[in-house]
């Protein structure tokens, strides 16, 4: 057993990691974080899903606020996109018991394995081909431009297949609710690929957009006493130094890179909800 | 004229360091008042005395001493507000810019996850 000042260094430096990777991959942190905690510390999994939830704001809180003032996240991308998830999430919460929740996991994992074959294909994309005009992304103005200080230039992009991007983050929304998960990957993957949105724009964009579906679920988390505020505080502080330092970074990044970080974290996440989906027992 | 961008980032930044102060200042209180808690891993993210929420918060804060776990828990709870808070920052501030398409649009993600809020307190 760690002396405590050690056990708290290691969960400060577990925080520092898992914001980094929240804050450049647009997830929130948690996939790292509640194996590490329960794995590595023998935390009680209900606690490190709890501490998962509000390192999930942290970074959200973290790197939103500084990707909003760098014009990386986009406001109005992210609250119109928002509706669909923050109103699939409550109907997603109000269906628990009512829709089998293995064959979601299951449809689940093999859509994230998809998502990963096409992310694979689109590997070294620096910025995505223009997609078709859009009547909805006209009429609701959704594009914008950033600076690429990796690129040398401005980066001009304007959203395309608006409707599917919005079926995919209502979807992305329902199955949060319904299987207690960020979806932060699901909604990267549908402003990436539906949407063809540039690869910064969309980690930086979900990074907005899981703060808002986090903090609902986070008031049921806190109701029911799962969030241990002696785990939290370490963990936040190491989460919140993380997102600072994953943004710095991610934004003298490659669009290629990210998508090259994101393709392992996305085929892990395949595998966990297909085992989960067919109820095996992960070995890890 | 302040853009929605700004000021909703600034709202996210204040928040996350106020929350995490206030979890700060409660965790160093508790492991004072507690010193054996601070030496082992033992009792952290495992079952132990934790604050009810939200009444017990309030009254945790109103006694003197005021109760650290409060203090820790009531940190907690001001980071979890803070994504809400900057989508209430946003409605004025779009609105003041003449984007109300887009200020009707935060409100309804508001209002959806102010609902979503008193469904999880149903819940709990």
């Amino acid at each position: 057993m760690m002396a405590g000042p050690v056990f708290l260094a290691s969960l400060l430096a577990t925080g520092v990691a898992a914001g980094g990777v929240g804050a450049i991959l647009g997830l929130g942190g948690g996939i790292l974080l509640v194996p590490v905690l329960t794995l590595l510390f023998g935390v009680d999994l209900r606690y490190a899903m709890g501490a998962s939830i509000i390192s999930v704001i942290a970074t959200s809180s973290g790197a939103a606020a500084a990707y909003l003032r760098s014009g990386l996240s986009n406001l109005r991308i992210g609250l119109f996109l928002a509706m669909a998830t923050v109103l699939g999430a409550i109907i997603g919460a109000t269906l628990v018991g009512v829709v089998p929740e293995h064959a979601l996991e299951l449809i689940l994992g093999l859509v994230l394995g998809y998502s990963a074959l096409l992310t694979l294909r689109q590997l070294h994309v620096e910025v995505p081909v223009p997609a078709p005009p859009d009547a909805l992304a006209a009429r609701f103005d959704l594009g914008g431009s950033y600076e690429d200080p990796r690129l040398g230039r401005a980066v001009e992009y304007r959203a395309g297949h608006v409707a599917r991007g919005l079926a995919a983050m209502f979807g992305a929304g329902v199955l949060s609710g319904l299987l207690g998960i960020g979806s932060g990957a699901l909604k990267v993957l549908a402003m990436d690929h539906f949407m063809r949105l540039p690869m910064k724009v969309s980690t930086a964009t979900s990074n907005f957009m899981i703060g808002i579906t986090a903090s609902a679920s986070a008031t049921i988390y806190l109701g029911r006493g799962d969030i241990d505020p002696l785990l939290v505080a370490p963990v936040g502080v190491g989460v919140l130094a993380g997102a600072y330092l994953g943004t710095r970074l991610m934004e003298h990044l490659r669009n290629s890179t990210l998508r090259m970080l994101f393709l392992p974290v996305v085929l892990y996440l395949a595998a966990s909800m297909v085992m989960r989906g067919l109820q095996i027992s992960r070995p890890w | 004229m302040v853009s929605a961008e700004r000021a909703v980032s600034r709202v996210l930044a204040w928040g996350g360091v106020l929350g995490l102060a206030f979890m700060l200042i409660g965790g160093v209180g508790y492991a004072v008042r507690s010193p054996e808690l601070g030496q082992a891993q033992s009792r952290l993210g495992q079952a132990h005395d934790h604050i009810a929420f939200p009444g017990a918060i309030r009254d945790g804060l109103r006694r003197w001493p005021v109760n650290p776990l409060a203090v820790e828990t009531f940190g907690v709870f001001v980071l979890v507000l803070t994504p809400v808070a900057g989508l209430a920052v946003a409605v004025p501030c779009l609105w003041r810019t003449g984007d109300t398409r887009y200020a009707v649009i935060a409100a309804i993600v508001l209002a959806a996850v102010l609902l979503s809020f008193l469904l999880g307190a149903h819940a709990a």
